[in-house]
């Protein structure tokens, strides 16, 4: 007589933590984390991530290390080959037994190289808590988004809908934002907070928006948190607050760009003219610790501007005049942040576009104070 | 010959910078540890390690959830090939290295995280962790930084 078995149930009701699921058909585990008793993908569970479409299952990177052995022996005429070359699962290389080449002499191990090897695996659906099966999961989540919006959300829904969203329509606006897109880092955040406003007027004290990045030289960390200004998301145009958004995000951009790509510029004398302007400033910057500020806007009226203005318009559907989208995306561009031996150059840039599209600085000033106290196509309250 | 002078004389001013900004790095307050990961003798469903290249930058993403704890979510470390070197070292090297365990770093980056949420963005220090990695020659040693540590500056 056999012993009885016993078998305990156990339930998952309040159950927190992580399971490992094994398929016993085919032998492969699965992690599950649950919460409160049920099942759910992690990088769904941060509520901040609001735009996040929630997969059920999802794609993972796994990597494995193979090393290439290659082993030598010495000449038998009785026995090949002399040489012997394996790749292991393992990153340890393992002597041939004396089956290699049909006779038994040493083998001398003369390079070993490790290399990884990534797979792209789709892990499926965890059965759910009542013991059912998988379920879903038959092809990975298409269009993740994991652009933090929830705390601008909060407090202005349609600067959210009417503004972000719309503009993330535009294919040129997204390839910027795309790097912050993935559920892997840099995050993109946006928030809005009181910003330096004036009543009336004088717009060059105006702060419309900022974007927090990391200070120190050499960082790794790409990631921005952009903040709009309070006072202009409610007294703005909404042509203003775009060109804002879109001013912002090229913050963020150029950051990520810099420190992802980095430049191949090392030392001034391998300064190659032919190359964009963004070239030798990304060098500089990285070499020498150019202002971010400086950097941004320099790269924003010279490599970024003519995209931004058609953004703008897109954004717009025309709208307005298209000297109204330049003068929009112009605002701001001249702040090199105190850099005041660089601020003559900065000035020469800015003027060049004003130059190119006859506009005047009392223009200017005149198109800012008519978008920043608008009186029409300001954000409405409510945005279904 | 304008450009040339030019160049120069940007050049001269950058060099100045450069030292200030050094020197303003070198007074930062860091953290920092090593730990020892070794993917390949884990089975892929059970790691939470997952590492990721892009550019000039590999990641490696551990797999625990903070929400709470902006640093303890997904806590990311990375370096750029551009600035740092992967060092090589022996066994006897790597016996004498202090190196932590998984839940002494969750632990140690549980208490970075809160004091780091307490900290004002601009007096924020950085978070660095020294991975080693098995590797033919013996053991491959880079410093990397966990994403959103250190000190931030405003642009606009």
């Amino acid at each position: 007589m056999g012993k009885a078995i016993s078998i305990t149930l156990y339930s998952l009701k309040l159950f927190n933590g992580r399971l490992v699921l094994t398929n016993l058909k085919e032998n492969k585990k699965t992690l599950v984390s649950y919460l409160n008793g049920k099942p759910y993908l992690p990088s769904n569970k941060n509520s901040i991530h609001t735009n996040t479409i929630k997969p059920s299952a999802w794609e993972e990177q796994n990597c494995r290390y193979y090393v290439t052995c290659t082993w030598v022996t010495e000449e038998n005429p009785n026995c090949s080959p002399t040489y012997y070359s394996n790749t292991d699962g393992d990153d340890f290389c393992y002597e041939p037994d004396n089956t290699v080449g049909g006779c038994y002499y040493y083998w001398d191990l003369v390079s070993s190289v490790i290399d990884r090897q990534c797979d792209q695996v789709w892990v499926p659906d965890p059965p759910d808590n009542t013991g059912g099966g998988g379920q879903g999961g038959d092809s990975p989540p298409s269009n993740e988004q994991v652009v933090h919006t929830d705390s601008l959300a909060a407090h202005f829904p349609c600067a959210v809908k009417l503004i972000l969203d719309k503009l993330a329509e535009n294919g040129v606006y997204a390839d910027f934002v795309q790097p912050f897109t993935t559920s892997q880092r840099p995050d993109l955040t946006w928030t809005n907070a009181n910003l330096n406003w004036v009543p009336n007027g004088d717009s060059g004290n105006i702060k419309l928006g900022s974007t927090e990045v990391d200070k120190a030289l050499n960082t790794v960390n790409r990631s921005a948190s952009i903040t709009l200004n309070t006072s202009m998301l409610q007294n703005s145009s909404q042509l203003m607050i775009a060109a804002t958004a879109i001013h912002e995000t090229l913050h963020a951009y150029i950051n990520y760009q810099i420190i992802t790509g980095g430049p191949t510029f090392t030392t001034p004398p391998d300064y190659d003219p032919n190359k964009p302007w963004l070239y030798s400033v990304d060098a500089y910057a990285y070499m020498f610790g150019l202002p971010s500020n400086f950097r941004d806007h320099w790269a924003m009226l010279d490599e970024y501007f003519d995209r931004s203005v058609q953004i703008l318009k897109q954004f717009d559907n025309s709208a307005h005049l298209d000297n109204d989208y330049v003068m929009a995306m112009l605002y701001g561009l001249n702040n090199a942040d105190g850099f005041l031996s660089m601020q003559g150059s900065l000035n020469d840039e800015y003027k060049k576009i004003m130059s190119r599209y006859k506009i005047s600085q009392s223009q200017l000033d005149a198109f800012w104070n008519t978008q920043l106290y608008a009186t029409s196509n300001k954000l409405p309250n409510d945005c279904p | 010959m304008k450009v040339t002078i030019k160049i120069s004389f940007v050049f001269l001013v950058l060099i100045i910078t450069k030292a200030s900004a050094q020197n303003r790095q070198a007074s930062y307050k860091a953290d920092s540890a090593y730990y020892l990961l070794d993917t390949s003798k884990t089975l892929a469903s059970d790691r939470i390690w997952h590492t990721y290249k892009e550019g000039l930058v590999k990641s490696y993403e551990l797999e625990i959830y903070a929400p709470c704890l902006q640093l303890m979510n997904k806590p990311t470390f990375s370096y750029s090939s551009r600035f740092q070197q992967i060092k090589i070292v022996n066994e006897d090297v790597l016996k004498s290295i202090k190196i932590l365990s998984l839940p002494k770093l969750i632990y140690r980056l549980k208490q970075f995280s809160e004091e780091d949420q307490d900290t004002k963005s601009t007096e924020k220090h950085p978070f660095y962790l020294y991975i080693i990695e098995p590797s033919s020659k013996g053991f491959s040693i880079v410093k990397t930084q966990l994403e959103g540590s250190g000190p931030k500056i405003i642009v606009n």
